[in-house]
Formats: structure tokens, sequence, C-alpha cells
């Protein structure tokens, strides 16, 4: 029985085997218990690695240490260097621009200046044109500017004016780096220096001296390139309505005597000589320069070129002003293309300041042609000047009881008068009557505004000597040099002018080389010194 | 390959092209906003050449291995300050452009955001097809 074929326990162990291999098999395929044991290996590898990384962290060399603390501190040390330089210190920039010098293209247009030249091995270029160009850099927060020039003159009227853009039109604030004019009265004249402002007393009898003791005097002729305070006079008037009907063209400006209500009314006719509108923008200031109010007369349609002498469209503007207190008022026209043909205003005190462009002539409108009169007044020797700009204004214009030729274009016809009253009369008309002093277009409407008469500087060594007591110029007087070059150094305050992407822009004006006759008179240009000078936080103004 | 540094080394380069980066990053974008705040005073040129000369070392530095996370919602209020900041200086820059100034730097804040996005959500589901 015991080797008998025994199926049950066959079996048995069948299935016991077949159990085993399947538990094996089942343990085998079990991948938990697989990837636990690996990853707990993982884990232990990788808390491993953490740890060797944080000792090895924790364990970086002192001197990495210090490099890394050093490096954080210089960077934070540039940010902190960027934000003093901004904010806190006061600096000083420094530009030289050498003109001439190789690859250097400081001035434009190229056109309107030579070639680099180089004498003596001083590299310049020569200004061929009236006005050259060049930036200057402005850093943010600067206050004021120093620009010096070194330069040669070679001409005996020659002024070299430095313009600063001050507006965002094309508009310039002007200095005069150098004046023949006022070089020659220097040699004559000591002035008498004011910071940089240089007093020239012209007429050796008078007695003051200074800035103070001249704006507190009266009577007298005083040309400036700075404003000077000036006292208004206190006169009789009436509050009748006064028409000038004499045509005048382009802009003046007219001192009124009036209180309480001013109304103006101005009719305006455009020439349409030249491209563009013709707009007349008619300010009203008080005596001390304070804008009260303005107003402005339109167009007449036509914006391009078109002379029609037939054309008898006019526009029309009034202004007005309230509450006005009893003195002098400035009246200031616009210059336009074209003619004022009458003012109405309820005053009977108005002059014209300066100049007045008489044009009652058919030159400019047909209906137009008849005499103009005008009336002035001097209290010293002073010129009468008359200049056209057409044959057409070819005329005798009386003086009085004399008579002024006027048979050439542009260039002035001069009437030298003595103290007293002068009525002057234009046939023609077409003709611009120039004075130091103050014009009205009838005797009753003459009246003296201030005290002293102060008018615009001129670079004209014969009218300052004739026409002028003092002359009052912001100037410092340039230095020359053995070899004839000349430094001028000119300051300007920055807070006045017009500064676009941190840049300046500047201009040179030699205006005799705007006139053909004295186009070969070039001045030779070495370098340009340019200091800009920007406060600190503590001396902020 | 070879690394020019190792170790401390490495991350003292890395600590210092990273620091130096940013702050030329913060200078230009102070230049750029406000003219001549910087170039004034510092050539931001010489800035550049030092970065760009560390940047280089930094590259040919050994490096700790990067281990992507997932996006965060600081990272979504981060990029949403960029965006602002970024439309604020182009507004800033072309506000002489009118109407179109608006548009434009809102169009560019829009796009800063969501491009932002995208590279960051990109990152994430490339770490994600990969562990797939």
């Amino acid at each position: 029985m015991s080797d008998k074929f025994r199926y049950s326990k066959y079996y048995r162990k069948k299935i016991a085997e077949k159990e085993a291999l399947e538990k094996e098999k089942q343990v085998k395929e079990l991948p938990v218990l697989h990837s636990d044991k690996e990853i707990l290996d993982k884990i232990k590898k990788e808390i491993k690695e953490d740890y060797t990384n944080t000792i090895d962290f924790l364990a970086i060399p002192t001197h990495i240490k210090i490099l890394k603390i050093l490096f954080t501190i210089a960077i934070f040390l540039i940010v902190l260097f960027i934000l003093y330089k901004n904010f806190i210190s006061a600096e000083q920039f420094n530009y030289f621009y050498d003109i001439g010098s190789k690859g250097e293209s400081y001035l434009s247009p190229s056109y309107r200046v030579s070639e680099a030249a180089n004498f003596e091995e001083i590299t310049y270029r020569n200004l061929t044109s009236g006005l050259v160009y060049f930036n200057v850099p402005i850093p943010r927060g600067a206050e004021k500017i120093n620009v010096s020039v070194r330069f040669k003159d070679n001409f005996s009227e020659s002024l070299l004016i430095l313009g600063a853009k001050d507006q965002e039109d094309w508009h310039y604030q002007w200095h005069t780096f150098f004046s023949k004019v006022l070089e020659n009265i220097s040699s004559e004249i000591k002035p008498n220096s004011e910071s940089n402002i240089q007093i020239y007393k012209i007429d050796s009898e008078l007695k003051n001296e200074n800035l103070i003791e001249i704006e507190n005097s009266s009577g007298l002729i005083i040309a400036s390139s700075i404003p000077i305070n000036n006292t208004s006079n206190k006169i009789n008037f009436s509050k009748e309505e006064t028409q000038i009907n004499n045509a005048i063209r382009g802009g003046h400006t007219f001192y009124v005597y009036t209180s309480g209500e001013l109304e103006l009314n101005v009719e305006k006719q455009d020439l349409n000589w030249y491209n563009g509108s013709d707009e007349l923008t008619i300010s009203l200031y008080d005596a001390n320069g304070v804008k009260i109010t303005n107003t402005t007369i339109s167009d007449d349609g036509i914006k391009t070129v078109k002379q029609d002498k037939k054309i008898i469209d006019t526009q029309a503007g009034e202004l007005f002003a309230e509450n006005l207190s009893e003195g002098v008022y400035k009246l200031v026209f616009s210059d336009f293309d074209g003619i004022i043909r009458k003012v109405d205003i309820n005053t009977n005190r108005i002059v014209v300041a300066g100049q007045v462009y008489l044009a009652n002539s058919n030159i400019f409108f047909e209906d137009l042609g008849s005499p103009t009169a005008l009336y002035t007044a001097f209290g010293r020797n002073a010129s009468i000047s008359f200049k056209t700009w057409h044959n057409q204004g070819f005329q005798t214009i009386a003086v009085n009881n004399q008579k002024v030729k006027i048979s050439e274009r542009i260039n002035e016809s001069v009437f030298n008068a003595l103290p007293g009253n002068y009525s002057i009369k234009a046939e023609k008309n077409d003709v611009i009557v120039s004075t130091p002093g103050y014009f009205a277009f009838s005797r009753e409407n003459y009246f003296e505004p201030f005290a002293n008469r102060i008018i615009p500087f001129k670079n004209n060594y014969d009218w300052l000597n004739s026409d002028v007591d003092y002359i009052i110029v912001e100037y410092n007087p340039p230095v020359s040099e053995n070899n004839s070059w000349i430094t001028g150094e000119v300051s300007l305050n920055l807070n006045q002018l017009y500064i676009k992407d941190n840049k300046l822009s500047m201009v040179f004006n030699t205006p005799h080389l705007a006139k053909e006759q004295y186009k070969n008179y070039t001045i030779p240009l070495d370098w340009i010194n340019i200091t800009v000078y920007k406060p600190g936080l503590y001396l902020k103004k | 390959m070879k690394y020019l540094f190792k170790s401390h080394n490495a991350h003292l380069v890395s600590h210092l092209f990273q620091n130096l980066l940013i702050v030329y990053l913060i200078l230009l974008l102070l230049e750029q906003v406000v003219s001549g705040f910087v170039s004034q005073y510092l050539n931001l040129n010489y800035l550049l050449i030092i970065v760009i000369v560390v940047g280089v070392l930094d590259v040919f530095s050994e490096h700790p291995i990067q281990v992507q996370q997932k996006p965060k919602t600081k990272d979504y209020i981060f990029i949403f300050i960029l965006g602002v900041l970024g439309f604020a200086i182009i507004k800033f820059k072309t506000s002489a452009l009118g109407w179109l100034s608006w548009l434009i730097s809102i169009i560019a804040g829009i796009l800063i955001i969501l491009l932002s996005i995208l590279v960051l959500e990109e990152d994430e589901n490339e770490e994600k097809y990969k562990n797939s």
C-alpha cells in the first residue's frame, strides 16, 4: 500500500507546490515591498546629501562669507552713489568743445561754419553766417550755466551774442559776449561795474553814478539791455474818445494814461504778403509790466500769399479792462503781416514808444495814401531817423520847418533834433520813424509816460554817443590775449530757459554776418567751455 | 566639462553676477524713465562690461542642481506687479501720444502678464510630461 499510488497525496503535494509557486510569484511581483526599500534608500541618500550640503553650507569659509558681504555692500554703494549725486551733493559739470579738433561737429548747421583750420597749433572754425547753433547737456536740478568762448574779432562794428533758448518756439534769451562798440566806449569812459552790469555815463556832466541813483532821477535817456525801474509820471488827462485813423504797419507798443475802465477798439487789415495766419494780439500791461488782459483779432481767412490792394475786408476787435487805478498802461500790438487801420480808445493820452511804421500808402491798399502827422518832444539833443523798404517811400519829410529827404532804401535818413517840440509830416508814408522817445498822432495825445526814457540798447557807436545819457548793459568785458584771441564769458540762470531732453539749445548770433556786404568778416572760434552748476540739497533755492 | 570655479567660489561668482545684473537693470530702468539720472554720474556701459564678464565666469562655473517647483500664488502676484510696472513705464515714455499711449501701455501690460504666465505654466507642464 505504501508503494501504491495515492492520488490524494499527489494532488495535495501538487497543490502545495502550486500555491508555493504562486506565493513566490506574488512575492516577486509585489512592487511595494521592492520599492519601499529603494525609496528608503533614496530617502536615506537624500537626507545624507542634504545633511552634507547643509554642513557644507554652514561650513562656508570665512573669506567667502566676507567677500560676499563686501560685494553686496559695493553694489549697494553704487546705488547710494547715484542717489547721493542726484539728490544731495552739489555738482559742477564741465563740457569743453574744442572747435576744429579732429572729428568734432559741435556747431550746426555745418554750412554756416568753415572747415576746420589750424594756425600756430590752434584749431578753430570760422562762423560764416548769422546764426550758428550748439547744444549743451543739462543735468537734472542744474540751476546755473557759465559759457566761455575764445574767438577773434576782425570787424569794427562786430557783435557776438549768445542766445539761450527760453521758449518751446523759436525764442532765445540774448546775452552779449563781445561788443566792439562797448569796447570802444570803454576805452573812452570807464564803466561803473555792479556785478556783471556795466554803467557807462555818456554825458560826463551828469552826476549819478550807480544804478539806484539813476533809477531815482528823471529826464534821462538810458539805453539798456536789462529791465530797469522807471517811475511813471502823473499827468492831467480826460476820458474822452481818441481816434487814430492813420494806418500803421505791424507790431507797435503804445503807452496810455487812464483810470477806471479802458475801452479799446481796433480795426486791422491783413496784407497777406507772406504765407501764414495773420492774427493780431493786443496785450494790456500795467506800468510794472504785469499783464492785465489781452485780446486777439483773427486772420482774414487768407493764409497764403495774395497781394490784392483792392481787398477792403477788415477785422475788428476790442479790449476792455475795468477797475484800473490812475496811471500809465502799456498796450502791445503783436507783429503781424498787416495794417492797423484804426485805433479808438477812451482816453486822450496815447503815445507810441520808440518807433512807428507809417503805412498810409497806396503801396499797401488803394484807398490809403493821405499824409500823416506825428508829434514828438525832446528835453535834450536827439535824432529822428527815417527808413523805407520800398522806392515808393522816397519822399521829403517835413520836421517842423526843416526837410529830411529819403532817397535810399534801407539806409536811414537822420534828423538831428535840439531840445523842443517837433511835428513831423510825411506825405507818402511807407516810412519807419524812430527816435529815443515817444510819438503821438496829435499834440493833445502826447504825454511823457515815465520819469526816464529807457530805450533798447543798439550796437551803434554814433547813436549811443549822440542820443543817450547812460548805457546800462549786462556785459562781462572780455579778456584780450596778446595773440589777438579774445575770451568772453556769459552766466545764465537755467530756471528761465527751455530745456528739452536734458539739452539746452544755444546759438551764436553775429548780426553783421547776415549782411551781404560784411559776409567776409567771419569770426574764428577756438573753443567753447561750458560749466553747469547743480546746487546741493541744502543749497537749493 | 571642466569648471572655472567650483563649490564656494562658484557660489560667490553666481552671487556677484546676480547682484550686479539686478543693479544694472534697475539703473538702466531709472535711466530710461528719467533721462540722465544715472548717465550723468556713471557710464552704464562700464557696468555692463563688468556684468558680462562676471556673467561669462558664472556660466562656466559649477551650479547646484535646480529643483523644479510648482508655481505658487506669490509667483502670480509677482507677475501681476511686473505687468503693472511695465504698463506704468510704457505709459510714462509714450505719454506724448495721447489716447494711443493708453492703448499701447495697456496692451503691453496685458502681454507681459500673459506671456509670463505662459512661460511659468509651460515649465510646470513640461515637468508633468516628463514625469508621465
